[in-house]
């Protein structure tokens, strides 16, 4: 049996909502994308698609001639019947960045508006190995959790109309990358080359909701020469 | 394998199918036809399959030189078509021949046409979907000298295929269901949601539709934590703005989703645009 109240709701006329206790927790993360599996395995023929978020996951089911009220009895009912069990090996990724003022405009302003000599700053951001907790938004843009909170910056007032993609960025209390050119809020604090989406491949994208990503510092030597290369490729350091 | 070619596209003209399934956890939006009940009933014209692709034309339609015999249905909004510039009478089906120009006028009584070809297009698929959507995609609309493929086939004589009515909105109203967060507005919230006239605002997209007015009784200040949204997912902002999500939304959105259009309301606002009215019931 789930551990917590959820709640279920109709989003639209194809899609049930899931609702946690609505909070950042890994413990409800954990649990929602274990759920998730296991009704995949449970419904394998009936679910046609799920995007989960921090304490919700949204559900497609293709079954006919069924209510609203029925398919909420099953998926109360499934999660009665499921036993939490922490998915395991999980991947650990490495993200290397170029901390720099050109590459994050952002940069300097940050250690201004945090106190922080540069070194410091970088050393904060680059010490926690930072939860994927889903891919929403943008195709490929990872919500990630684990932010120091000495690193909280409120978002722009106004927002660029571009950021180059790859930038990495804080609002409030989330970091984050930009997966490709697009207009943006976010204070840009330095740069990658890790590709984040690939939209000629089958997977598009290596990273899953769960999983972990450690940014390391690179010189902007090590950037620049990177360029040259299609992508910089993530590493696995820990499985 | 023949070509249709895009000599001039219109305002804004693109290859959309019923939208993708697969990709919303990795943040791939749905995509498709913004009215798929007009798209569905072009492909039925022609006996196709009712997702196959077809062209959406929006407002001003394009111009297109024909390299090989076939045949073409229009659905949604009426049309003006001129064939090597002629205007001909168009009851939903036209055949065409090799360098054969055909203009596309301007759409009216609704804001989208489209336009399916006999056994569809043939177009490469991003995620099931051929519909493009933003990051996945290297351009959102067609362009000059775009081709459009597909197979030939014989033409007919006649056919009795045709749409007894055209689809036309007669009324301003969308039918809505309540979203997730409904129960979080007070009563009088809730009541004005149904019973104020909102005007669409020139900047909707296939994205999204911002309404107009701001409603002081709708300022709020809760907080939402994203969350999964879906096309008709009717948004609203602290500053008491409402957001209608269309067919190209994002997958997540962090505004309380206050109504949710039927899906046959999407298809109703689809075919409007800024400047109309519409209420919600």
């Amino acid at each position: 049996m789930g551990r917590f109240n959820i709640n279920i709701q109709p989003l639209g006329e194809n899609y049930l909502l899931c609702s946690w206790p609505a909070k950042i927790s890994v413990e409800i993360s954990e649990e929602l994308l274990a759920f998730e599996q296991f009704i995949f395995k449970k419904f394998n023929h009936f679910i046609l698609a799920s995007n989960p978020a921090y304490a919700s996951l949204a559900i497609r089911f293709e079954i006919k001639n069924i209510t609203f009220s029925e398919l909420k009895l099953i998926l109360l009912k499934a999660y009665q019947d499921f036993v939490f069990n922490k998915i395991e090996s999980k991947k650990y990724w490495e993200i290397p960045v170029c901390y720099d003022s050109e590459l994050g405009p952002d940069l300097l302003e940050a250690c201004d508006r945090t106190s922080l000599d540069l070194e410091t700053f970088i050393k904060l951001h680059t010490k926690p190995f930072y939860r994927i907790y889903f891919i929403g938004f943008l195709p490929g843009f990872l919500y990630l959790g684990g932010l120091n909170e000495k690193l909280f910056i409120p978002r722009k007032s106004t927002p660029r109309l571009k950021v180059p993609m790859g930038a990495v960025g804080i609002a409030g209390s989330q970091t984050g990358i930009y997966p490709q050119n697009s207009p943006g809020g976010w204070q840009l604090i330095g740069q990658t080359k890790v590709s984040l989406f690939h939209s000629n491949q089958k997977v598009p994208t290596p990273f899953q909701a769960g999983e972990h990503i450690k940014f390391t510092s690179i010189s902007k030597a090590d950037f620049t020469l990177a360029s040259t290369l299609p992508i910089l490729k993530t590493r696995v350091i820990h499985e | 394998m023949n070509e249709l070619e895009i000599i001039q596209p219109g305002l804004y003209t693109s290859l959309q199918d019923q939208g993708r399934i697969t990709g919303r956890n990795w943040g791939v939006p749905q995509g498709g036809a913004m009215d798929r009940l007009s798209a569905q009933r072009a492909n039925l014209l022609l006996n196709n399959p009712l997702d196959l692709p077809v062209l959406e034309i929006t407002v001003t339609g394009p111009t297109l030189l024909c390299h090989g015999d076939g045949q073409l249905s229009l659905a949604g909004a009426p049309i003006s078509v001129f064939q090597n510039k002629k205007k001909i009478e168009n009851r939903g089906l036209i055949n065409f021949q090799k360098g054969d120009f055909l203009k596309f006028g301007n759409t009216y009584k609704g804001l989208r046409t489209y336009l399916s070809i006999r056994n569809g297009f043939k177009t490469k698929e991003l995620f099931g979907s051929v519909s493009p959507v933003t990051g996945i995609s290297a351009s959102m609309r067609l362009k000059k000298g775009d081709l459009l493929f597909f197979e030939s086939a014989p033409l007919l004589r006649s056919s009795n295929a045709r749409l007894k009515k055209p689809l036309l909105f007669q009324d301003n109203t969308i039918k809505t269901n309540p979203g997730p967060e409904y129960d979080l507005l007070s009563l009088a919230q809730q009541t004005i949601l149904k019973n104020i006239a909102f005007n669409i605002l020139p900047s909707a997209s296939r994205m999204a539709y911002p309404l107009f007015p701001q409603l002081e009784i709708l300022k709020h200040s809760t907080s939402l934590l994203t969350s999964p949204v879906v096309p008709g997912v009717v948004q609203l902002t602290p500053d008491g703005q409402l957001i209608v999500l269309m067919r190209d939304a994002q997958t997540t959105g962090g505004y309380p989703r206050v109504l949710v259009l039927s899906e046959a309301g999407i298809n109703k606002l689809g075919q409007m645009g800024g400047g109309n009215e519409v209420v919600f019931l």
